[in-house]
C-alpha cells in the first residue's frame, strides 16, 4: 500500500518509464512494454492508485517526487476510472463529482509554480504587501477564487509536493477500503 | 493510519476552486479557437479540427488544471486575436458603427488582460500593433480615405488600443494596492514614502517634525536593527566635528537606547 507502481517490477518496465501522454493512453490498443493498456488500467485501480498519492501527515520527504510521479502517472493513465471520494464538509457525501472536476481533485499535492502562486493568494487574503513580477489581474482571480470558497489564507505554500488536503477519518477510509464497502459506508460514517 | 490530527493545520485551502479558474479559462480557449478560425473565413470542419487540437493538447491541458497564471494569460491571448479578427472583419465592413467601436474597444480591454495577466502579453500588444500598424498604412494609401477621416482612424485606435489598455492595467494596480494595505514582506523593495502608507509597520514617525533641543534615536526599520550610533572621536584631519563612525551597533542595546544613540538637537551658535 502506498508504493509507488514504478517501484514494483512486474508491474512496469524500468527501461520505459509508463507516462505517456494522454491522447496516446486514449489509443488503447497501445502496446506499452508488453501490457496493453486495459492491463495498465488494471494495475491503476483507484484505491491503489490514490494510495499511490495518498494521505500522510508528514511532508512526503524522500518519496515526494516518486509520488508526485505516480500521482501524475496516474492522471495521466487512467483517467477513465472515476474517482468519487469528494466529500463535502458538511456531512453531505458528493458521489461521483462530475468527471472534469475530479480531474482537479487528482494532484493532492502542490506542484511546482502552484506554491507560488498560491503564496500570492494568502498574502492577498491576508492583504499583506509583497512584490512579484507579474501584475496583478491573474492571481486576482485565483484569489477571488479561494476567497469566495472561504480560504483563510493560512496555508504557507511552502514546499512543493506538500500534502494539502485535511483528509478525515472517513476519506481515508474511503480511500483504502475497497468499492463495496466504501458504497455502504455513506450513509454510517459521519465526515468531518 | 496516520494521525488524523495534523491535518487539521492544512485545512480550508479550497484548492480545487482556485485551480477552478485555471481550468474554465482554459476551457473557455477552446470555443474562442473555434470562433476564431471562423471568424477567420475558414471551414467548420477545420475550425472544429483545430478546437479538438487545442482540447487534446498536453501541455494545455495539464497546464490549466494548476494554480498558474498561464491559463488565464493564454485564455486572454485567444480572446483578444479573437475581438481584432472580429474587428478587422467589421473594419472591411463599414467603420465607426456601434458594433466597429465595441469590436475595437473589448479588443482593447482584453489587451489589457492579457498584459495585466504576465507582461508576456506585450507580444500580444506587438502583434495587434504591427497589424494596426498595416491597416493605417492601407488607410494612408487609399485615396478615398481623407486626412480627416484617417485622423478619425488614428485616434480611434490610439484610443481603444493605447489608452483602453494602459488603463485597465493601472486599474488591476488600483486593486492590488487596495487590497494590500498591510506590510509584509514586499515592503523592503519599495521606498519608505510607501511603506509609511502600509499598515502595522512603525513607520510613522518618519516625516516626523522634529523641534530644536529634542533628542532623537534613529533606526533602520527594514532590518530591525541598531541605532545609528555615534562616539566622541573626532577626525584625525579636517574639520573636529564627532563623527558617527559605527551607524550600526551591535543587537544587544536594540530596544534599549544608550547615550550614545541619542542625537541631541541644538541650534548652531553663529
Amino acid at each position: 500500500m502506498g508504493r509507488h507502481v514504478a517501484a514494483s517490477p512486474e508491474k512496469s518496465c524500468p527501461r520505459h518509464d509508463v507516462r505517456l501522454p494522454r491522447p496516446l493512453c486514449l489509443l488503447a490498443k497501445a502496446n506499452i512494454c508488453g501490457r496493453t493498456m486495459r492491463q495498465i488500467r488494471g494495475v491503476l485501480q483507484p484505491q491503489k492508485a490514490l494510495a499511490l498519492v495518498g494521505p500522510s501527515t508528514t511532508p512526503l520527504e524522500g518519496s515526494a517526487s516518486r509520488r508526485e510521479n505516480a500521482s501524475f502517472y496516474f492522471s495521466l493513465c487512467c483517467w477513465p476510472v472515476a474517482y468519487d471520494c469528494s466529500v463535502c464538509p458538511s456531512q453531505t457525501v458528493w458521489c461521483r463529482p462530475p468527471r472534469p472536476v475530479s480531474q482537479l481533485y487528482i494532484h493532492r499535492l502542490y506542484r511546482f509554480d502552484e506554491v507560488h502562486f498560491g503564496k500570492f493568494a494568502s498574502k492577498y487574503i491576508k492583504s499583506q504587501y509583497f512584490v512579484d513580477v507579474h501584475p496583478p489581474l491573474a492571481k486576482l482571480l485565483i484569489t477571488l477564487a479561494g476567497f469566495i470558497f472561504g480560504y483563510d489564507g493560512q496555508f504557507d505554500f511552502k514546499d512543493i509536493a506538500k500534502f494539502v488536503v485535511s483528509v478525515s477519518l472517513y476519506q481515508f477510509k474511503c480511500l483504502r477500503s475497497p468499492p463495496t464497502e466504501r458504497t455502504n459506508m455513506y450513509p454510517t460514517l459521519r465526515c468531518g | 493510519m496516520p494521525e488524523i490530527t495534523s491535518h487539521r493545520t492544512y485545512e480550508h485551502v479550497p484548492y480545487v476552486a482556485m485551480r477552478m479558474i485555471p481550468a474554465a479559462l482554459g476551457v473557455a480557449t477552446i470555443p474562442l479557437a473555434y470562433l476564431t478560425l471562423r471568424a477567420l473565413d475558414c471551414r467548420a470542419a477545420t475550425a472544429l479540427l483545430a478546437s479538438l487540437f487545442i482540447t487534446f493538447e498536453n501541455g494545455l491541458v495539464t497546464q490549466s488544471r494548476h494554480i498558474l497564471l498561464d491559463s488565464p494569460l493564454i485564455f486572454f491571448t485567444a480572446l483578444t486575436v479573437f475581438l481584432w479578427v472580429g474587428f478587422c472583419n467589421e473594419d472591411k465592413h463599414e467603420p465607426f458603427t456601434t458594433s466597429w467601436w465595441s469590436w475595437l474597444a473589448l479588443s482593447g480591454l482584453s489587451l489589457g488582460a492579457v498584459v495585466s495577466c504576465k507582461w508576456v502579453g506585450l507580444f500580444t500588444i506587438a502583434t495587434v500593433g504591427v497589424s494596426t500598424l498595416w491597416q493605417l498604412w492601407n488607410l494612408l494609401g487609399d485615396l478615398r480615405i481623407t486626412p480627416r477621416l484617417f485622423i478619425r482612424h488614428f485616434v480611434a485606435r490610439a484610443i481603444c488600443l493605447v489608452v483602453v489598455p494602459v488603463v485597465f492595467y493601472m486599474f488591476m494596480f488600483q486593486i492590488h494596492f487596495l487590497i494590500l494595505e498591510n506590510s509584509g514582506d514586499g515592503d523592503g523593495f519599495m521606498s519608505s514614502e510607501f511603506q509609511h502608507t502600509l499598515k502595522g509597520r512603525g513607520m510613522a514617525d518618519t516625516f516626523a517634525d522634529v523641534a530644536l533641543g529634542s533628542h532623537v534615536t534613529i533606526r533602520h526599520v527594514n532590518t530591525q536593527g541598531g541605532y545609528l550610533h555615534s562616539h566622541p572621536h573626532a577626525y584625525p584631519t579636517g574639520s573636529k566635528r564627532t563623527s558617527f563612525s559605527n551607524h550600526l551597533i551591535c543587537p544587544s542595546t536594540k530596544g534599549n537606547p544608550m547615550q550614545n544613540n541619542k542625537l541631541h538637537f541644538i541650534p548652531t551658535a553663529i
